[in-house]
């Protein structure tokens, strides 16, 4: 289950693509939608660390509209709790089952099966 | 030579429905070995051992309320009875740089493919953490999103969430099978209720994939041995610590990488690293003979995971080639990597991690580098298959060294214990090595990183 809060963490790691290596871009996704206890907490200390566009961006490409373009900037409503659990749901409980993640700048297939995203690349393929 | 031996019969556990069946006859363990009469002190190391091997189903009474007692203690000169020869060494597994094969390919044929083929066998026997980390994770602060790199089955996953309220951990692993175990680890009090509710990704110990600063936490248990060059390891560091966050202020990210040791405690039941050498080698394989500085310390082996078929299992009696630590009414007994909670007692019925050891010319009686078992089963009867698993054995200061290069090689400081902020180094990455030890034939290192 590739949820959105982990899509948030991967870029492309192939050698010398450092253009558009963020977000990868979801296509052919089958999704799961699972109730998960929210921890708002959790969410809370996340959203420093968030890409705020990359996260709307993907969710409005898989159907998610919940989130607003831009990332609230007053502290009330960004802690709110109406805010957090809108959050929580886009990260926690969409589910990527099947599908991949393409990489916009170099083209990259990383294919998703069984709710695991396969980031393993060939030997030419790895930057070290 | 003197030698002493022990053999404990653990009487009874704690009376469980349908215990009963499972332990109609009392389970008798034999340990044994040279050096080994430590008194009550090692006594009590056993019942522990004994009490951890206890089968999975019955995990939670672990440790409790196990009768055990010793049934024969002798102290005799030659060798133990019912010792029988070891079936399944360690086999020196040198890699040079003139092979033909990669280190990828290598590691490809000598450990992933192995761990994709005994996944979930394997799976079956790391159940229990290790007391060492189990601490590191209670000490994240709450709500902390931390990596697991090499996560195997995912066994440290409810951990965290158990340890340190409202935390978890992201799964890293090499292995789709082993990930699709670590997919529904459930911990005591898991917050999601459906299966397959850990986030697993599938990428090699060096994957740098990660967006950086945004693990608060990082782990690394038992697989940075499991790379075949020091370049790789130190890479698969270096991409430990890329994602952490760095934190001018406390607390900061913290991290532990875990490996097996070269230096194998004696009671380790692999005999392998400093075990392997022979008595009149032995100062030459620690290093502190001069003469024997140039002997090439084995840190490269081949161990050995011995899938035991269900006939196997009936048998009550040891055959003649069994190992000494005999599978007792299926349930198998071994001291292989384990930590000092038995972790990994083998449990499953059909399972036994059969490493016991000995020297390569005993066994081959010609050592040849390049004679390496196959990594798929080299012995195809359906009672038993042996895999083996590359392994690069850390010695003392090794697993320092190789964060600190992998630190430096970032553009980390090295920070001291009592170094105070001078102003110039404003902005710099630090690392701090918090603790460094051993525990039970591996090494650890704990560490925290942040910016001044």
């Amino acid at each position: 289950m590739v949820r959105l809060i982990t899509h948030n963490m991967l870029t492309c790691h192939v050698k010398n693509c450092t253009k558009d290596n963020f977000p990868l871009v979801f296509e052919n996704v089958e999704l799961e939608v699972r109730p998960a206890e929210a921890n708002l907490d959790f969410i809370k200390r996340f959203i420093p660390k968030l890409e705020w566009d990359a996260l709307v961006q993907t969710a409005r490409s898989i159907g998610e509209d919940s989130l607003p373009e831009q990332m609230p900037e007053d502290k009330a409503t960004l802690e709110s709790e109406e805010f957090l659990q809108k959050l929580h749901h886009v990260l926690m409980e969409i589910h990527v089952e099947e599908g991949q993640m393409k990489c916009r700048g170099c083209g990259h297939i990383y294919p998703i099966s069984t709710g695991i995203p396969n980031m393993l690349l060939a030997e030419h393929e790895v930057g070290r | 030579m003197d030698e002493s031996w022990i053999k404990v019969k653990v009487e009874r556990y704690r009376p469980e429905a349908g215990e009963e069946e499972k332990w109609k006859d009392p389970l008798q363990v034999d340990f044994g070995g040279p050096g080994q009469d430590k008194g009550e002190a090692w006594l009590d190391f056993v019942l522990r051992d004994v009490a951890s091997r206890r089968p999975k189903e019955t995990e939670p009474n672990i440790g409790a309320d196990v009768l055990v007692k010793p049934i024969a203690k002798t102290s005799i000169g030659g060798p133990a009875p019912n010792l029988p020869e070891p079936t399944v060494p360690v086999i020196p597994s040198e890699f040079k740089d003139d092979q033909e094969e990669t280190p990828e390919a290598r590691e490809q044929r000598m450990v992933h493919d192995v761990y994709e083929t005994i996944a979930p066998h394997f799976s079956q026997t790391r159940y229990k953490p290790w007391p060492i980390i189990a601490r590191f994770l209670s000490s994240i602060p709450e709500h902390s999103i931390g990596l697991d790199s090499g996560a195997g089955n995912g066994k440290y996953l409810p951990v965290v969430r158990e340890g340190s309220k409202g935390s978890r951990m992201i799964a890293l692993d090499r292995s789709s099978g082993l990930l699709s175990v670590a997919r529904t680890q459930k911990g005591e009090i898991g917050d999601d209720v459906v299966g397959g509710a850990e986030e697993c990704v599938r990428g090699d110990l060096a994957f740098d994939g990660w967006r950086k600063g945004i693990f608060d936490f990082a782990i690394s248990i038992a697989a940075v041995h499991h790379l075949s060059t020091r370049s790789r390891r130190v890479q698969s560091i270096c991409s430990l610590l890329l994602p952490l966050y760095l934190s001018p202020v406390a607390p900061y990210s913290k991290f532990i990488v875990y490996v097996w040791a070269y230096e194998q405690g004696e009671n380790s039941k692999r005999k392998m690293g400093v075990l392997a050498s022979p008595p009149e080698d032995h100062d030459e394989a620690t290093g502190s003979n001069p003469n024997g500085a140039e002997r090439k310390k084995d840190q490269d082996v081949l161990v050995p995971w011995v899938l035991q078929g269900p006939q196997e299992k009936k048998v009550k009696q040891p055959r003649p080639r069994k190992t000494k630590s005999k599978p007792n009414r299926g349930a198998a007994i071994e001291m292989g990597h384990a930590g000092p909670g038995g972790e990994t007692a083998s449990t499953a019925m059909t399972t036994s991690n059969d490493d016991v050891v000995s020297r390569p010319d005993e066994t081959t009686g010609n050592r040849n580098e390049n004679a390496e078992p196959p990594a798929v089963p080299e012995q195809a009867q359906p009672e038993r298959q042996v895999f083996h698993r590359y392994y690069h054995l850390f010695v003392e200061g090794e697993l320092r060294e190789d964060v600190i290069a992998a630190a430096t090689g970032m553009g980390f400081v090295i920070r001291g214990e009592r170094d105070e902020q001078d102003g110039t180094r404003k902005g710099g990455k630090w690392l701090r090595i918090i603790e460094e030890g051993y525990e039970k034939d591996n090494w650890y290192l704990e560490g925290e990183v942040g910016v001044y």
